[in-house]
């Protein structure tokens, strides 16, 4: 076990000062990276260490390996958290981390390989007994007959997505079988330019499924535990707007076994890591779309409901130590949601950066903003539009609605267009109150621009 | 501009970087219709024009005095003032120097990559000391 000292945080924005704020209380010291355009990071003044590694644009600062390896050797770092985005999921960087003889606060790349490959996850899945949808189980076939038999064999809807991709790039629904030879061909071509890899799959398509997933953690020593279960069926272009823990209207007895599989599935597979096993849940069936083998985005509501740290056990299970919990620990109380805040025009999800000339955030009982705004923050170009997330918890899931509206009302930004009007709509909508929703309720509704294009799974 | 795609924005970074790379303080740019102005921080306007790269805040940190040239570092690395084969530093302050002089050695790995004066004058300051670890684009030294 190698001792860790000091962790890179190889991230930006607000989870950058979570994953810092974890590291505080582990007495942990902290490096921050940043690029030409993020000196003015919230976290960075609370590092111990900070250095700018590159340019503004992504490729040339936060998704380059290189430099982030070269910034940890620089700085004697011994551990870099990755955060979401970037290169978290990348099993070539985590490769790159091992080899420099660092510690990568996530899982192996061997593991991370495999679970970034659709099809090999979805097998390793169906041996470890999880339900997945009836699929290819397997690359589709060039031959057009042979995909054809295979899609008669699947059903219709069926979906035929890209083997390595993801944010429903290299994506198609097929209605029919006449429509199939058009879409395999699209889906193909799109996957290459995006992926580099035309390899494509494909499953049964959902006609009202809801997304619903499981948080892990597992250790060094051959224990896991799964933290509850989260809803994040509202979602917009296959990325989540609001989550919620626990989900609403599933018979707690189902989310038990479906979690106890996915811990036993952890060590089964040698998973080590906070770890998100993601289903379709439609008609009482879950089925297995994708592991994210990352911390995410919406962590906070599982942490709202279960007082469990999961980006503090996380680092503490990467630095070799064994959790700090059993499965008798973890309870569910109450209910939390969490709503994303983007730097984006509410009805035109049109991204607005730009200076944060008044930021105040909601407060009281059960209230958590997890930010990186100040006054005076410039809102930078390059970057994903998220700059807080609000989460409450109440008793009950009404009573975390109105805990949301309110706090939402509370909430003061100018300067830059939120999402918070939309996200305030939402709260007062009767689908969404009485929980008839399915991931393609956003896109239903009358601001959907894109309904055409509606499709599973969610980054 | 739709997120995700930065080029117009990547164009005008690699432009700074061109500017302080060369000692540049300022540029226009006239395309038919459209002009665009950069002014580095520090720079005063000839014009009186109030636009300056400030959108992001990476450019607008760094205090630059508003005479001289700041030299800054290229990429992420250590600093070396003195080649390591050598006992005295490339430059010492008030020593003259004539543009492309190499001026100190940004280390990266094993690989030494030469620092040179964009303009010619004499070294005012240097900001940084020998084996110092150094950001992308930080002040390194100012040439009056």
């Amino acid at each position: 076990m190698r001792k860790v000292e000091t962790v890179l945080i190889a991230n930006r924005g607000e989870i950058a000062l979570r994953v810092l704020r974890a590291c505080r209380e582990l007495g942990l010291r902290t490096v921050g990276i940043y690029s030409e355009a993020d000196a003015s990071l919230r976290h960075l003044s609370l590092c111990d260490r900070t250095i700018c590694i590159g340019p503004a644009p992504a490729a040339k600062s936060y998704l380059d390996t290189e430099l982030v390896l070269r910034a940890a050797r620089l700085t004697q770092a011994d551990a870099i958290h990755p955060g979401y985005g970037f290169l978290s999921e990348n099993p070539t960087f985590a490769r790159a981390v091992e080899e420099a003889g660092l510690v990568l606060i996530g899982p192996s790349s061997t593991i991370m390989r495999r679970m970034g490959d659709k099809i090999e996850a979805k097998r390793m899945m169906l041996a470890a007994g999880m339900p997945c949808l009836p699929g290819s189980d397997g690359p589709l076939p060039e031959d057009m007959d042979q995909a054809s038999a295979l899609g008669a064999r699947i059903g219709y809807p069926l979906i035929v997505k890209a083997a390595g991709g993801g944010g429903g790039r290299g994506m198609r629904i097929v209605h029919t079988p006449a429509d199939l030879r058009q879409a395999v061909q699209t889906a193909r071509e799109e996957a290459i330019r995006a992926f580099g890899n035309g390899t494509l799959y494909g499953e049964r398509f959902l006609t009202h499924p809801r997304h619903v997933e499981i948080q892990v953690m597992a250790d060094q020593h051959g224990h896991a535990v799964w933290l509850g279960d989260r809803d994040c069926s509202v979602q917009r272009r296959h990325q989540k707007v609001i989550e919620e823990a626990p989900a609403y209207g599933i018979g707690r007895d189902e989310i038990a076994r479906l979690g106890a599989l996915c811990a036993a599935t952890c060590l089964k597979i040698g998973y080590v890591g906070a770890g998100t096993f993601e289903f379709l849940y439609e008609d009482g069936a879950f089925y297995f779309i994708e592991m994210n083998t990352r911390i995410q985005v919406e962590h906070p509501v599982t942490e709202m409901v279960t007082g469990i740290d999961i980006v503090r056990e996380q680092i503490r299970v990467a630095m070799g130590e064994p959790l700090s919990l059993t499965q008798a620990d973890v309870r569910c109380d109450g209910h939390a949601i969490e709503c994303r805040i983007n730097a984006e025009n509410p009805d035109t999800f049109m991204p607005g950066p730009g200076k944060v000339t008044r930021w105040l955030a909601p407060g009281g009982e059960g209230v958590r903003t997890d930010t990186h705004l100040y006054d005076g923050y410039v809102v930078p170009t390059h970057y994903d539009s998220l700059v807080a997330k609000l989460i409450v918890r109440g008793r009950s899931r009404n009573e975390a609605i109105s805990k949301m509206r309110a706090a939402l009302e509370e909430t003061e930004v100018d300067g830059i267009p939120t999402t918070i009007p939309l996200h305030l709509h939402l709260m007062e909508d009767e689908r969404f109150r009485a929980g008839d929703i399915s991931v393609h309720y956003l896109e239903e509704r009358d601001f959907s621009r894109n309904k055409k294009d509606s499709t599973h799974g969610a980054g | 501009m739709a997120r995700g795609e930065d080029m117009p924005t990547d164009i005008v970074w690699d432009m700074v970087a061109c500017m302080r790379r060369y000692g540049m303080r300022e540029l226009d740019v006239h395309d038919g219709a459209m002009t665009l102005r950069l002014l580095l921080e520090g720079a005063v306007a000839q014009t009186g024009a109030e636009e300056r790269l400030s959108g992001d805040n990476g450019a607008a940190t760094v205090s630059t005095p508003s005479a001289g040239t700041v030299v800054y570092s290229p990429v992420m690395g250590g600093v070396l003032l003195t080649h390591p084969l050598r006992h005295a530093p490339e430059v010492e302050p008030g020593q003259e120097v004539a543009e492309g002089d190499i001026i100190a050695f940004i280390a990266v790995d094993h690989i030494l990559q030469p620092v040179v004066a964009p303009c010619a004058g004499h070294i005012d300051t240097i900001e940084v000391k020998h084996d110092e670890v150094v950001g992308y684009h930080q002040p390194l030294m100012v040439i009056l």
